[in-house]
């Protein structure tokens, strides 16, 4: 076992935190949305409101702790969703070819090719927004992606003599795609789904801070810097603490995601070198 | 020779059939949105009777479908694309101003972020598992990872509020363009970087790079070779990489409050302007496409040799991904 | 001439021994020859005497050439003026070799020294190695295998070099262009009077072409000298070893074939074209029941097309497949690795397959009995087992549904001779016992004539010859037989 490198040690226990932020609300900031107008706009360093307060006079730490629930659901939804679609049609495109592989594909390169942050936003505009929304239009913005990729690793897969061998043994295609393909594709695929969570919390907080996710005041990462943006310069905290948080959300799980995705390659990689000997 | 103008004539036959799908897609929004397409057009104005009448009169929205978008295309192609419902005017004179902004500030970024993105690139290829290449990856993995409006945020506090290197709001100078154009090329040149290095980490790699050293051939000369092959990738994949961009300017400039394309999409989508939300995506579309076909041609005539490189082998590579943002 | 002179030569890559302790001298105009197993540092050797180690590597030891002393652990500039001038290489595969989006032509004459490149004459480098003078117009991907490895060579040749190295340069080729290639290295090696390093895994290769051989182990040298004295009487178990490693065509005894009753498989005109190649031509064969037929043909030649046909894995475009068994047939790959899924145990792929075949899981003795996998092997996973366990596994699974007739895909090219061996006298036996066909598909003339009693010789996807294995082997009538057999016969594989 090769030791991991300080930088996904580092980002496997900002995540962990977070996740405890996500999951015990109450107990990590149960004062999150309690007012208190006499004590709006403290400086960092306060007694008791070490990151200050807003111009509510709500403590900021515990803003941004309870903001984490809606900045990362939304994305956890969204990578989830992606998935089942991306499994579903990426199988059904990848193992019977054909006429479903023709649509589905072309499907997919058609809202690759546009810029979906745009589109994502004019989507948006028009249906009305809300949190919800956001999250089913991300998912359909998403999946295509998935879905090549799934696509992709199952025709990988298709050529290899062991899944051609299952079909001299005239195994069902179910069973071949669940018994045979499914076990050696599933890490890649759990590996983009976790990239996706981070994506997408680009882009929900991307959309939140547009004012197109969470309604106004809601505590969201994305609405928090797009509210503190506006007292960016008499009391940044806020908007600040948000936007850090957002960028080293993003930036660990990232980390941890390629760090999984290059041990993959290796893995392969020694593979083929053992296949050579 | 004929083979080359065959090719040309091909890719560009193909972006007028997506562009013709695109502009489908783009009209039937108007219809896509839920209500009647009339209230629609309405905007935030006050709907009376009177209103509605005049504006499906107006925009023949009696008519089947079919018809109503070959008048819009017909005028489309004489490059009249309706009114804006919230200024009144026509909508081609009324979006160029903000156009024009974005234009500049896109040129901006992708200069920077060219010029940046691939000379680091190259760097961390050439010196892989160097310092220099460990930081060169730092940089790319937070520029690629992290959503550009927070950036641009932190940017905007520390270099313009702090140290107040920068204007912070407006529009008009050179200089308010500078920062943002800067937040935008954070995150393009961390892309280039990525994709530059992997590309042409994969060259130096190769039998052909040993066997060019292996006769002394001079370093230059290997780089460009190793640079050639690598083209195709690296310009297929800074081309999608354009289409990300436009989708950041809606950030930047609403973070910026620069008066661009973006912010008036944004604002032009929530007052439901949908003649000048139409001729934006209709904007955008044209470009994109050009820019995908330029490249396409661009990669072809550089290296006729080369097997084309498809979008999906970018995307296993994981270099399409950021471009969600 | 040139004099090489390298002692105590280590190299180590993180903490680990590459090369220990090793000593070369060459003084001669003669071709030398360095052989040992992949992975016996021969690459590694060759590298370290035109400066082209990996990154990670640390190397120590004297260099001399022509007395002169060169620092291993020099600066690019410095090997700069070795590689090439003194110092030529061709590399290993002629497929990757070249510069696929630059001209043959120009590829060669960048490596010519910038004041000689305006009188360089192309077109006699291009007929020293061989080849017609429109190749300088071509791009690689347009060459074959052969004349890609030419082209490399006469690269090679271009800068000067006082010294070729020849690091596998035949490996990645078909038998026939195999000895073509290695007939014009040693060409040239004699009309230019120049010394040459010969490495390879074959010693059957050396013993042919070199003058004196060096044996390498595990990064030390353990056996050199005289060519022949070396070969004759082997001192080292290396040595050994390496010899016992190719079937030797002459030696291997003929299969004993089945008297010939019932058609089990007969093809008629089967023919497939994948774009612009043809796979199959044409193609008409028939198998009895019991019996073992060869396919031998080079690759490209449309033998694994043929087999995937009768299996059903691939469509014909046209002809028929008559099957006359009970059950359907079933393959076994070529490659062990990817022919079980790293997924699952054992135990769980044979029992899925008995499953399949509708058959108890219960009967899991008696095919692994068949197929002689010890039980332990049940519970590991494919990582856990060797080459020759897979396919032995990898037949145990295809025994599963009882079939009439088993087809091989150069099941065996992938293994040890020692356990080729045991693979096909276990084919043999279940043949015998079974009374199954077996359709073996194969590139290497010894393994066919140890195991089939009939043979298809198959090029340019059409049969060109088809008769008893002795008749082929012996009286063969085909020019292409005639090449292919005269190539096999020095035991290259």
């Amino acid at each position: 076992m090769k030791q991991l490198p300080i930088s996904v040690i580092l980002s496997g226990i900002f995540l962990f935190i977070i996740a405890l932020w996500v999951l015990l609300p109450h107990v990590f900031a149960p004062h999150a949305l309690s007012q208190n107008l006499e004590l709006s706009n403290l400086p960092p360093g306060t007694d008791g409101h070490w990151l200050g307060t807003d111009t509510l006079g709500r403590d900021v730490m515990q803003l941004l702790i309870a903001g984490s629930r809606s900045a990362l659901v939304g994305p956890i939804a969204i990578a989830l969703g992606s998935l089942l679609i991306g499994l579903t049609f990426g199988n059904l495109a990848g193992w019977f070819g054909g006429w479903i592989d023709r649509i589905i594909s072309a499907y997919a390169d058609l809202t690759l090719s546009m810029p979906s942050m745009l589109l994502a936003i004019a989507a948006a505009g028009i249906i009305g927004g809300g949190y919800w929304v956001s999250v089913f239009i991300m998912i359909i913005l998403y999946s295509p992606t998935d879905v090549r990729l799934v696509r992709a690793a199952v025709l990988q897969q298709k050529s290899k003599p062991y899944i051609e061998s299952t079909l001299l043994m005239k195994l069902k295609p179910f069973h071949i795609l669940t018994k045979h393909i499914f076990p050696n594709i599933s890490s890649i695929v759990f590996v983009n789904f976790f990239l996706n969570i981070a994506y997408g919390l680009v882009s929900m907080s991307s959309l939140s801070f547009l004012g197109l996710g969470v309604g106004p005041g809601d505590a969201d990462w994305g609405r928090q810097l797009s509210d503190g943006r506006q007292y960016l310069f008499e009391n940044p905290s806020l908007a600040i603490g948000a936007g850090l948080l957002i960028i080293l959300t993003a930036v660990s799980i990232n980390v941890i995601g390629n760090y999984a995705t290059e041990r993959e390659e290796l893995d392969n990689l020694r593979g083929k070198r053992t296949k050579r000997l | 020779m004929k083979d080359k103008l065959f090719f040309i004539l091909k890719r560009l036959g193909n972006s007028i059939i997506t562009l013709f799908v695109l502009s489908f897609v783009i009209f039937s929004l108007l219809f896509l949105a839920p209500g009647d397409p009339a209230r629609n057009l309405v905007g935030t104005r006050q709907a009376t009777p009177e209103l509605l009448e005049s504006i499906r009169a107006q925009h023949y929205l009696d008519e089947p479908f079919l018809v109503q978008y070959a008048r819009w295309l017909n005028g489309a192609f004489r490059l009249d694309f309706g009114t804006s419902i919230r200024a009144g005017a026509d909508v081609a004179t009324h979006v160029a101003p903000f156009a024009a902004t974005t234009f500049q500030l896109v040129g901006m970024a992708l200069f920077f972020s060219v010029i940046f993105g691939l000379s680091c690139g190259i760097i961390a290829a050439k010196n892989q598992g160097t310092l220099r290449d460990s930081f060169i990856n730092v940089f790319a993995l937070i520029g690629t990872s992290a959503p550009g409006f927070a950036v641009g945020l932190l940017l905007l506090y520390l270099l313009a509020f702090q140290l107040q290197l920068f204007p912070m709001f407006g529009s008009g100078t050179f200089m308010h363009l500078v920062l943002p154009a800067i937040t935008l090329a954070f995150a393009i040149s961390a892309m280039i970087i990525k994709i530059t290095r992997q590309a042409l980490l994969h060259e130096i790699n190769t039998d052909y790079t040993t066997f060019m050293k292996a006769r002394a051939i001079s370093p230059i000369r290997i780089t460009l070779a190793q640079l050639k092959n690598a083209s195709p990738t690296i310009l297929t994949s800074t081309g999608l990489v354009l289409a990300a961009l436009f989708g950041s300017t809606v950030l930047v400039e609403t973070i910026f409050s620069l008066p661009g394309l973006g912010n008036l999409l944004a604002s032009s989508v929530t007052f439901r302007d949908v003649p000048v939300v139409q001729f934006i995506a209709l904007i955008m579309a044209v470009i994109i496409c050009l820019t995908s076909a330029l490249v396409d041609i661009l990669v072809y005539l550089l290296n006729p040799q080369a097997v084309r490189v498809s979008t999906s082998n970018l995307e296993h590579a994981g270099l399409l991904k950021g471009r969600k943002k | 001439m040139i004099t090489i002179d390298l002692q105590n030569l280590n190299v180590t890559s993180k903490e680990l021994d590459i090369l220990k302790n090793l000593a070369f001298h060459l003084n001669n105009s003669e071709a030398v020859g360095i052989v040992g197993e992949s992975g016996s540092g021969k690459s590694m050797f060759v590298r370290s005497l035109i400066g082209l180690l990996p990154i990670q590597t640390s190397v120590s030891g004297t260099y001399r050439i022509d007395n002169k002393e060169i620092s291993l652990n020099a600066k690019e500039k410095q090997w700069r003026t070795i590689r090439g001038k003194d110092i030529g290489m061709i590399m290993q595969d002629p497929f990757t070799a070249l510069d696929p989006a630059v001209l043959c032509g120009k590829q060669i004459l960048v490596g010519v020294p910038k004041n000689q490149r305006r009188h360089f004459d192309l077109t006699a480098a291009l007929t020293e190695v061989g080849l017609p003078t429109y190749i300088t117009k071509r791009y690689p991907t347009q060459l074959s295998g052969g004349q890609r490895q030419r082209v490399v060579i006469a690269a090679a040749l271009a800068t000067k070099p006082r010294l070729l190295v020849a690091d596998e340069a035949t490996t990645a080729l078909d038998v026939i262009t195999q000895k073509e290639i290695l007939d014009l290295i040693c060409n040239i090696q004699t009309q230019r009077n120049m010394p040459l390093i010969l490495i390879t895994h074959n010693i059957l290769l050396a013993k042919q072409r070199t003058k004196r051989i060096f044996v390498l182990e595990q990064g030390k040298i353990v056996e050199q000298g005289n060519t022949t004295d070396v070969l004759t009487a082997p001192k080292q178990k290396a040595t050994k070893k390496l010899l016992d490693a190719h079937h030797l065509l002459l030696d291997a005894p003929y299969a004993t074939g089945a008297t010939r009753e019932k058609v089990i498989l007969c093809c008629k005109m089967l023919s497939k074209r994948f774009g612009q190649t043809q796979a199959l031509n044409n193609v008409d064969i028939t198998v009895d029941v019991g019996e073992c037929v060869g396919i031998v043909g080079e690759s490209g030649s449309g033998k694994t097309t043929l087999g995937r046909c009768i299996v059903g894995l691939t469509k014909p475009d046209f002809g028929f497949v008559n099957y006359f068994g009970t059950h359907s047939p079933q393959m076994i790959f070529q490659d062990p690795y990817n022919s079980l899924n790293p997924a699952h145990t054992i135990r769980y792929m044979l029992e899925e397959a008995l499953t399949a075949a509708g058959r108890a899981k219960s009967e899991l003795e008696e095919i692994i009995t068949l197929a002689e996998i010890p039980t332990e092997l049940l519970q590991r996973k494919p990582a856990g087992l060797s080459g020759g366990q897979r396919q032995r596994v990898a037949i145990a699974r295809a025994l599963a549904p009882r079939p009439d007739l088993m087809i091989c895909d150069e099941s065996v090219s992938a293994l040890d001779v020692k356990v080729q061996n045991q693979i096909l006298h276990m084919i043999q036996k279940l043949r015998k016992k079974q009374n199954l066909a077996v359709l073996f598909i194969t590139h290497d003339l010894a393994v066919l004539k140890m195991i089939a009693g009939r043979v298809y010789v198959m090029h340019q996807a059409k049969i060109v010859e088809h008769n008893v294995t002795k008749q082929i082997l012996e009286n063969a009538q085909h020019p292409y037989t005639q090449k292919l057999i005269a190539a096999s016969e020095i035991g290259v594989s």
